[in-house]
């Protein structure tokens, strides 16, 4: 077949990479009440995107679950509307929302055609500033969410991955705690709606709308949340709470009833503002960060054992964590763990090689550029960023740091962070 | 409303073009016209299988994966009963790497006994993961056989069991390759600020030699009519019983097609869809309760779900659902709720033409589907349908002997 062929395909095609991005265009505007609106216009599709962002995370709450149901009971019923009219209204305009909440920020999000903007956020305003709690819509909440909970903790790799971080942070540290299917029955009205007077208002609180945004769009924001000032809650002051890490370095969380085992293996790093953030996340990439990484190349490309395994850099407010994850078959967990600690110490000791080292650079540039491409990830990194008081200047920067990496500070960082008697080895599964 | 430009190469290769002014990425789509269907009833799983070895090289790409990469792309792929579709979104300046190895895996891939080794111990592990080691993993391995005796629907991608897959041979890989992936099999769409022409140039100049292979011409089975009720029973170690109710609805080609999918929707089209007020808000029954369609080329499945709140008598709960049922063959739904869903599937579509790779995908599917205009002509068939339509659909879909019932119930 081959004689046929003209085109010389031996030869990789030329490629180049930006070693500058063109950063999207934010218009940073101050509302008439204090509170901030991040505009990004990505124009070409007629729809919106607004959310908002709440330094509300499960880390204020003294009681299990009472972050995540206040959020997730916004939508529930208002002083205007009861939840069905809030659900039809929404339903019947193509709207969407979606709610997230992780340990520091809660956050609440509405997908809109341009058209029905206005509509959308007239409701939207009535579900952020005047929301109820009502008992009966709570009661049903309460009742699924519980039982969601319970098959959640029936998966081995969520098992494994709440017992690391329980054993990295405590389990009484707000990083490290987990709630139980039981505490969604201790949870009443009135709790939700205590903390949701103390920490949501338009002083706790930022906005980011993308999509395709003229002045009619901003003021209509502006009208909604931007002019008296709304919610009795403060600005959040994030108390620390000291970190008391387990000194059991393997557990085994027996799981008997399976045909995998989940390893989690992690350690308390640090959060982006770190000066050796950049520096790990390539680190991190390079180890398990992407398809192509040594972790995945190894583990499963070469000898089968998962159908993935990853290592990921989680960053929060005041701290961070490295964990390598992986579902394997129960005959694979000794020898996945072995090979785990190789490409560790291989890392500590080899130089990397020229042509990983720039093909890790180049992905990473790529992966960049797809974190803002589009009018849902672009407001999904600008939140990001501003949760970390950064813009997207912060990119560039990274960008730059990244491209600046050598083999020896790949080296370097490796030995000063990754040694194996640092980290805490979690199994769930068989022995 | 996404523009195109149709080319089809010497080789029978179908190219769909489409330019995003607006992205500094490019997306590559290429859909081949192979799927699980297409999979000897003794040797299941492979079309799924086969995926994962179009990722091991090929004779010029050591490989693929590392030179994507370096070009700063990234890629995946899935496989269906229908067809099997890989994707890359890469920086746009590079497009031509993303061709160069999507090329070079059509023409000569690099199955080697290696990497068929590896890929089957890595589908086993995700056979486990997926399906047998996840709390209801394992519902569609067991509604598929209920639901079709004779279809090759009647298996999940993964396949039957695991001992298909360990029983795949290299000489099995290499029949399947010729067999399916030759260029007039497959469809690739491309997304990127390019003008047409200068794209139709690169893929014939990486495409364009690749030689013609004769056409896949796979016989499968048509499912007869079902004739009778099926139901089957299991237990599991679940917290909640689930009852599903799956029901023959037509092919993807039939105007219906459209009809049932509204329908899923007015019962499960978000929290103020019927199933989620009148049954998981308004009874103390369910915990959550969905609808939904498989989406198939050939007859397909409309699928009623719900997971039962502890101690529920299932006969109850399974007699709820059937009243709601019930209401959808016997009352027209008014002029309110049928406007509410439809906007609701413009409103999808328009979200789904904000991302270049979902365009990309989108344009060789429609493609696969034998008719591209659809890409922009679909929504008119939703604004067409009334609420006669929606009852008359709803009386011959919703008939008991089309019906297959799973009871997952769950024992401690």
């Amino acid at each position: 077949m081959s004689d046929i062929l003209k085109l010389n395909r031996t030869v990789a095609p030329k490629f180049k990479l930006p070693c500058k991005i063109s950063l999207p265009a934010v218009n940073s505007i101050g509302m008439q009440n204090g509170l901030q609106l991040y505009a990004i216009n990505t124009g070409t599709v007629d729809v919106l995107r607004f959310s908002i962002v709440f330094d509300a995370g499960t880390r204020y709450q003294r009681q299990f679950l009472v972050a995540g149901t206040a959020l997730n009971m916004l939508t529930e019923g208002t002083e205007k509307y009861g939840s069905e009219e809030i659900a039809e209204q929404l339903d019947f305009y193509g709207a969407s929302i979606d709610v997230d909440i992780d340990r520091d920020w809660s956050c609440i999000t509405f997908y809109s055609l341009a058209r029905h903007f206005e509509k959308v956020m007239e409701i939207a305003e009535q579900i952020i500033k005047y929301p109820v709690f009502p008992e009966k819509e709570l009661n049903v909440y309460r009742q699924n969410h519980k039982q969601q909970l319970i098959i959640e903790r029936g998966k081995v790799s969520v098992i494994a991955g709440e017992t690391l971080v329980s054993a990295l942070f405590g389990e009484n540290h707000y990083y490290g705690s987990f709630a139980q299917p039981e505490d969604y029955d201790k949870l009443n009205s009135h709790i939700l709606k205590e903390f949701y007077e103390q920490h949501y208002s338009s002083k706790n609180a930022f906005m980011v709308v993308s999509g395709k945004i003229s002045d009619r769009e901003i003021k209509t924001v502006s009208d909604f949340f931007g002019s008296a000032a709304w919610g009795k809650a403060p600005k959040a002051e994030a108390v620390q709470q000291k970190i008391i890490s387990s000194p059991e370095k393997t557990v085994h969380v027996p799981k008997t009833d399976g045909v995998q085992s989940a390893i989690s293996i992690g350690k308390v790093l640090f959060n982006k503002s770190h000066c050796d953030y950049f520096g790990m996340f390539f680190v991190n990439t390079v180890l398990g960060g992407y398809f192509g990484s040594r972790l995945m190349k190894n583990i499963r490309e070469e000898k089968g054992y998962t159908y993935g395994i990853y290592s990921n850099m989680a960053c929060m407010k005041d701290s961070g964590y490295l964990v390598i994850s992986a579902e394997v078959g129960d005959k694979y967990v000794k020898l996945t763990l072995e090979e785990i600690k190789n490409e560790i110490l291989r890392l500590q000791r080899q130089k990397i090689a020229k042509n990983e080292l720039s093909l890790v650079k180049n992905y990473i540039t790529g992966n960049i550029l797809r974190s803002i491409d589009g009018i849902w990830k672009i407001a999904d990194t600008c939140i990001d960023l501003l949760q970390i008081n950064a813009n997207f200047e912060y990119i560039e920067q990274m960008l730059d740091e990244v491209l600046k990496i050598t083999a020896d500070r790949v080296l370097d960082l490796a030995n000063r962070y990754l040694d194996a008697d640092t980290f805490t080895t979690v199994i769930s599964g068989r022995r | 409303m996404i523009e195109y430009k149709k080319f089809i190469l010497k080789n029978g290769l179908t190219l769909l073009a489409h330019r995003d002014r607006s992205s500094t990425l490019a997306a590559v789509n290429v859909l081949y016209k192979v799927g699980a269907r297409s999979e000897n009833p003794h040797k299941t799983g492979f079309a799924h299988l086969f995926e994962h070895l179009m990722f091991s090289g090929s004779k010029n790409v050591k490989s693929f994966d590392d030179e994507l990469q370096v070009a700063g792309g990234e890629s995946n792929a899935f496989t269906c009963s229908d067809y099997t579709n890989y994707y890359i979104t890469l920086p746009k300046e590079n497009i031509e790497t993303a061709l160069w190895i999507e090329s070079d895996r059509m023409l000569y891939p690099n199955i080697t006994q290696h990497n068929i080794d590896t890929q089957r111990s890595v589908v086993i592990e995700e056979f486990n993961q997926r399906y047998l080691n996840r709390p209801y993993g394992d519902v569609w391995l067991l509604l598929r056989p209920l639901a079709y005796k004779v279809h090759p629907y009647r298996w999940a991608t993964i396949g039957k069991n695991i001992e298909h897959i360990k029983n795949a041979t290299l000489d099995n890989a290499k029949c399947f390759f010729d067999l399916h992936y030759s260029p007039c099999n497959a469809v690739i769409s491309i997304v990127s600020d390019m003008e047409y022409g200068k794209i139709y140039k690169l893929v014939e100049k990486w495409f364009g030699e690749i030689p013609a292979r004769p056409a896949s011409n796979c016989k499968f089975p048509q499912e007869p009519q079902q004739m009778e009720p099926r139901s089957l029973t299991v237990e599991r170690k679940v917290p909640l019983t689930c009852i599903y109710k799956a029901y023959k609805m037509c092919r993807r080609e039939n105007p219906d097609y459209y009809v049932c999918d509204l329908l899923t929707d007015i019962f499960a089209g978000g929290k103020s869809s019927r199933l989620y007020v009148n049954l998981v808000k308004n009874t103390n029954l369910f915990a959550r309760a969905n609808a939904f369609i498989s989406g198939d080329i050939d007859e397909g499945l409309l699928t009623v779900s719900a997971n039962l709140l502890p101690n529920v008598d299932v006969k109850k709960a399974e007699a709820a659902i059937e009243s709601e049922i019930e209401k959808m063959r016997t009352e027209k739904v008014s002029e309110y709720e049928l406007e509410k869903v439809k906007n609701k599937a413009e409103a999808s579509h328009v979200y789904s033409e904000t991302d270049i790779l979902n365009k990309a995908m989108m344009l060789g599917y429609y493609e696969m589907l034998g008719n591209i205009d659809l890409i922009n002509e679909e929504l008119d068939y939703y604004r067409a349908i009334t609420a006669d339509d929606i009852m008359k659909v709803s009386k011959s879909v919703f008939a008991d002997e089309k019906c297959s019932t799973l009871y997952y119930k769950s024992v401690n």
